[in-house]
């Protein structure tokens, strides 16, 4: 088989294997969502249908972007081509959330046990797929996928009750003020 | 008996680990394929535009 085939081949599976993780991390923390209507089978393929046309325009956009060419402007003033402004840069709160999120998943995979943080590290972060990661690792893709299960469940708890601290504490800040102001 | 998964999916979202687990073995090995014929198909058809 031609090698870029193959290379192909391994990128889509990757993918494949990602998009699968972020499928049944979505079931979990939105299985509110399903309304009963319908077969869940039917919702399940809709959601992985959506999440792989989704990741596959994500990664048409990457490289339409790093293929543009930047226009020069004729004056001098230093300003911010457009191919590197994200959409998302314009709004600077939500830049704000984005940049604390990631810093808090990096501070919740820190705390994992040494097994899982590495399954999660080299299955999301250096993208080796999961089989790849059971390859550097030496253990069977089973094992990888139900550690990356457990682990994305950890996090996932890890995160929401993270988030339920903080709004305890938001209420409790918001409570003892007004208790102020009133006395 | 084999819970439905519309039983699963309810209990999934009293956070019960174990029907996700449930659902998640029967479906895992259905949807891999589909998912990755998907992004194949799709990339494919990208590159013939």
């Amino acid at each position: 088989m031609a090698p870029y085939i193959t290379h192909g081949t391994k990128r889509n599976e990757a993918a494949a294997d990602d998009l699968i993780q972020e499928l049944f991390l979505r079931v979990w923390t939105r299985a509110g969502q399903w309304q009963g209507q319908g077969s869940v089978k039917g919702w399940l393929y809709r959601i992985a249908t959506n999440l792989a046309l989704n990741h596959l325009r994500t990664v048409r956009r990457r490289r339409e972007q790093a293929l543009e060419i930047p226009t020069s402007d004729d004056n001098d003033e230093i300003t911010t081509p457009a191919w590197m402004l994200d959409a998302d840069a314009v709004d600077a709160q939500g830049q704000v959330e984005k940049a604390e999120s990631a810093q808090l998943l990096q501070q919740l995979i820190k705390e994992l046990p040494e097994d899982k943080r590495e399954v999660i590290r080299l299955v999301h972060e250096s993208e080796t797929g999961v089989r790849g990661a059971a390859e550097v690792l030496g253990i069977p893709e089973g094992t990888v996928k139900s550690r990356l299960h457990y682990t994305m469940k950890q996090l996932t708890k890890a995160w929401y009750d993270h988030q339920n601290n903080l709004h305890d504490l938001q209420s409790l800040f918001s409570g003892s003020s007004t208790h102020q102001l009133t006395n | 008996m084999t819970p439905t998964d519309s039983t699963s999916l309810k209990q999934i979202q009293s956070q019960d680990e174990k029907a996700f687990e449930t659902l998640t073995e029967r479906y895992e090995t259905q949807l891999w394929p589909h998912t990755l014929r998907t992004v194949r198909n799709e990339t494919k058809r990208q590159q013939m535009i």
